[in-house]
């Protein structure tokens, strides 16, 4: 089954600029300004995490160029992986939030962290770890 | 699960590159698949099958391990 419901392809280096941008961005802002990512107050941390979370969508979501049962397999596993993980990390946040008796340790920008997780495995089943084998096994013919 | 895709590619002289182009999935699928890392689907099965012009059954085999659950 291949999954229909996903973007075009070059909406995969759309997203990229716009991760790097905005990444680039906070960074400037943070170490200029003094902008924290937590302050509710202030609408260019909305505007970042929402382009974050954007950039990210958009990556993961576009089309490989060859989009077949296995890419879609991967996806689904990489999501997979990706709560599993994210659940290790609020169990683990908890435990250490309760050890120092302070909230401070709880993850911030879940969702995004979540995609990002998703992204690297994605990415990696996809097109490095085959690159890589490749590289070192020499895939015969 | 066995699967002799690689004997019947040879016996066709293809590369995976070819095969993956007919039943239009990636060489990297063909890869996973002869390397036992990825079951193919039914559909993907099939296709495979009749591109080979034989029967499923006769590129892929159930193991002994493939009934312990």
């Amino acid at each position: 089954m291949i999954p229909s419901l996903l973007l075009p392809r070059p909406l995969k280096w759309v997203g990229l600029c716009i991760y790097i941008t905005t990444i680039g961005y906070t960074f400037y802002s943070h170490f200029s300004t003094g902008l924290e990512l937590n302050d509710y107050s202030n609408p260019a941390s909305f505007w970042i995490q929402f382009l974050v979370f954007l950039s990210l969508f958009m990556m993961i979501s576009a089309k490989f160029k060859y989009e077949d049962e296995r890419t879609s397999v991967i996806r689904l596993v990489s999501f997979q992986w990706a709560v599993v993980l994210y659940m290790f990390a609020q169990l683990i946040s908890l435990g250490l939030c309760f050890y120092h008796q302070s909230g401070s340790y709880r993850p911030r920008y879940g969702l995004n962290l979540l995609l990002l997780v998703s992204l690297i495995i994605l990415y990696s089943q996809v097109y490095f770890l085959p690159f890589i084998k490749n590289k070192l096994f020499k895939n015969e013919e | 699960m066995k699967n002799s895709i690689k004997v019947e590619r040879a016996r066709k002289n293809w590369t995976q590159d070819d095969l993956a182009k007919q039943v239009s999935v990636s060489r990297q699928t063909i890869i996973s698949i002869e390397s036992n890392k990825y079951i193919p689907s039914a559909l993907l099965a099939m296709k495979i099958a009749v591109v080979f012009g034989t029967a499923v059954e006769n590129i892929l085999e159930l193991e002994e391990s493939d009934w312990v659950s």
